[in-house]
């Protein structure tokens, strides 16, 4: 295992191991850049994994201390996980593009009231070939020749009462899931698990692709249990290290001639607010004022259909499939944004909480036991930046670290509500269209999953964090690398575009270092 | 003719009834009079089993697996004073709910009592922890058709994941 010296100020150092940390490490160490990969989170191996989601949500999941205030959930406002390969660990695989569009949010939707919205600094052109490459590079079914899976029965339930509406983009998702063996995993076998870490690999995650190709370099060394804590800076201002608490719980600090972030958000917000110096009193890279704003997630529901037959919906993969043909921006419809349908299983005790909060006895034991006549579906749709929406730094609560407790605020915007109920009535159409005797809406019940905007892109220094390669406008030599970049999120689950992003930013980061100009 | 049947499954809404019924009269399982780790007692044990057997009525769950739920609880209640007092306070207003004590009521009077504090922090706890701890047991699972761990079966490729049969047939059978 290639190792380097704490006091080497010639590495770059990543934070965090995930969607975003992990592809950019690889792809710097890919051209010989040499790189220390902070990772919070323990490493599993695929004897870690069991098909059982109560253990492996125990396993790799965030679970330090965040605290939710506003329209979301007071002690677990955030899901995403703590261990190497971080949330692509439990995320589904969906790899759909954002549209043209919905990068040009502020152009499309204009000034809506509450809202801060605004455009990428790319465009959709300039990210493409990015897309390309990181669909390539994911196995993402159904683009670059790769067959899509095949539905299952939930998919058969969804696919035919969307039929009957008159809905005509329908097909098993884009999924970075292998369909066949692909890039030396196989393929899928339908285990039904792909959010308790997919135990045959047939899932991308970094944890069993970026992390050992760049491990395979000897450009690459991975801590973890190692927690950032602050990026520290010279006197010129430029960040010259990091510091954080190793395996044992020793402050250490680690050198590094550029420093790229990627701890998904919250963490990310958190480790940029903590960092604070004299020359820097409200944390890195924010003289805009705007780290930690801008807070979003998805619009997210589910609709869960009683049936008139067995479904056995915990067979196979989660999002097996997707109805894209609402996903645009439709002002008739009484709201901007648009809506993604997807498929999601559920298993009996998270059905048991979510499906009827607070409900017992009969009322719910007999949904319950009609367990395998349920199909289900989740309602995705565009959020709204809005300014106040933030990460803040608890001013009194700490963690097991010593770090202020990360304070999630988060309103629903009135569109988002709008969103929520227009997708809802056309999902419990789809069921009823193909015989369901009941059907719920699952509305509030989840933490987000999907987290962005806090550092966003964009031209101007006063109203963004960084520019549109993630380099911030205040610290040439600091990028943040994930989700934290979206100045918008369309209604498309972020992960590719996360990745995308990771591989534009790797070119940036590697000519910027060649060059000499970071 | 399938399909009129499901619907009829559907609508049945008897289940359970059996279950409930054994409220009334049920005794202390052997288990809990034995084992318990007496941060509780064994009356709020007791309390504890009857009271999840209420929330989640299931004809095929035993005495023993409801008694689990207070086992479970005691548990984590022992590490988490905090819960501790949650419930004994709850268990509390149970009875003074009540003449004689919860356990001692008719089941109408012991679920008017429940519905009347189903807002309660406590109640919310208890039932989250009967939620997990029945419906996480392959014993209770594998009866609601879910099927647990496939791994060590190759998955559902060739295990049914795509057998559904009573979907009505489509004008158009392929997916785009």
């Amino acid at each position: 295992m290639t190792e380097f010296a704490r006091t080497d100020a010639s590495v770059v150092v990543v934070i965090g191991s995930g969607a975003s940390g992990a592809v950019v490490a690889n792809s710097l160490a890919q051209r010989s850049v040499d790189v220390v990969c902070l990772e919070a989170g323990r490493r599993l191996s695929f004897a870690d994994m069991s098909n059982n989601e109560a253990e492996m949500f125990g396993k790799f999941t965030w679970l330090d201390r965040r605290i939710g205030t506003g329209d979301t959930l007071a002690n677990f406002p955030v899901w995403n996980c703590k261990t190497v390969g971080g949330t692509t660990m439990h995320w589904t695989g969906t790899s759909l593009r954002l549209q043209p569009h919905e990068m040009k949010a502020r152009s499309t939707y204009g000034d809506i009231p509450g809202a801060n919205l605004a455009d990428w600094p790319l465009t959709y052109d300039e990210l493409a070939p990015y897309y390309d490459q990181a669909e390539d590079r994911m196995g993402v079914t159904g683009t670059h020749g790769i067959e899509r899976l095949p539905g299952n029965n939930n998919y058969k339930v969804f696919e035919a009462g969307a039929k009957k509406l008159g809905y005509q983009e329908i097909n098993t998702n884009n999924v970075a899931i292998n369909s066949a063996a692909r890039d030396g995993r196989p393929g899928c076998i339908q285990l039904g698990f792909c959010i308790s870490g997919c135990k045959i690999g047939a899932k991308w995650s970094t944890a069993y692709t970026e992390i050992p190709a760049a491990e395979a370099t000897e450009h690459f060394e991975l801590r973890t249990e190692c927690m950032a804590v602050e990026i520290r800076h010279d006197a010129t201002g430029k960040v010259s290290g990091v510091a954080y608490l190793d395996q044992d719980g020793m402050l250490r600090e680690q050198k590094a001639r550029a420093v790229c972030v990627g701890g998904n958000v919250v963490e990310t917000s958190r480790l940029l607010l903590n960092s604070r110096s004299k020359k820097f009193p409200d944390g890195l890279a924010n003289s805009s004022g705007m780290v930690g704003r801008n807070y979003m997630r998805h619009v997210l529901a589910g609709a869960v259909g009683l049936m008139p037959g067995p479904v056995n919906l915990h067979r196979g993969t989660h999002q097996a499939g997707v109805v894209t043909d609402d996903r645009g921006n439709d002002r008739s419809r009484g709201f901007v944004g648009g809506i993604l349908y997807l498929t999601v299983p559920f298993t009996p005790d998270v059905f048991g909480k979510i499906l009827m909060p607070g409900a017992w006895g009969e009322r719910l034991t007999s949904v319950m036991e009609k367990y395998d006549h349920l199909a289900a579906m989740l309602v995705h749709g565009e959020d709204m930046a809005q300014t106040s929406n933030r990460i803040t730094l608890h001013p009194s609560e700490t963690d097991q670290y010593g770090l202020p407790v990360p304070v999630i605020h988060y309103d629903e915007h009135p569109n988002s509500r709008k969103l929520m109920r227009h997708a809802l009535d056309r999902a419990r159409e789809m069921y009823e269209a193909v015989g369901a005797t009941g059907v719920f809406d699952m509305i509030d019940v989840f933490p987000a999953t999907h987290n962005m905007g806090t550092a966003r892109m964009g031209r101007n220094p006063k109203t963004s964090v960084c520019n549109a390669f993630g380099q911030t406008h205040d610290i040439e030599n600091l990028f943040v690398s994930d989700g934290s970049l979206f100045p918008s999120v369309g209604c498309e689950n972020p992960t590719l575009t996360i990745v995308a992003l990771a591989l534009r930013q790797a070119d940036y980061v590697y000519e910027q270092l060649t060059s000499g100009a970071i | 003719m399938q399909r009129r049947r499901f619907i009829a499954d559907a609508v049945k809404l008897t289940l359970g009834a059996r279950s409930l019924a054994l409220l009334g009269g049920a005794q202390l399982p052997a288990v809990l009079a034995e084992s318990h780790a007496a941060a509780l007692s064994p009356q709020e044990m007791q309390t504890l089993a009857l009271m999840a057997r209420a929330l989640l009525p299931h004809d095929f769950v035993t005495d023993a697996q409801y008694a689990g739920v207070a086992t479970a609880l005691e548990r984590q209640a022992t590490r988490d004073t905090g819960l501790l007092e949650l419930i004994r306070a709850g268990l509390a207003r149970m009875d003074a709910l009540t003449d004689v004590g919860w356990q001692s009521v008719s089941v109408d009077q012991k679920l008017q009592v429940l519905e009347e504090l189903q807002d309660e922090p406590f109640f919310g706890a208890i039932l989250n922890a009967t939620i997990d701890t029945l419906y996480r047991d392959p014993e209770v699972y594998r009866q609601l058709g879910y099927e647990g761990s496939s791994i060590e079966f190759g998955g559902y490729l060739n295990r049914g994941f795509d057998d559904i049969d009573w979907l009505p047939a489509s004008d158009d059978a392929t997916a785009s």
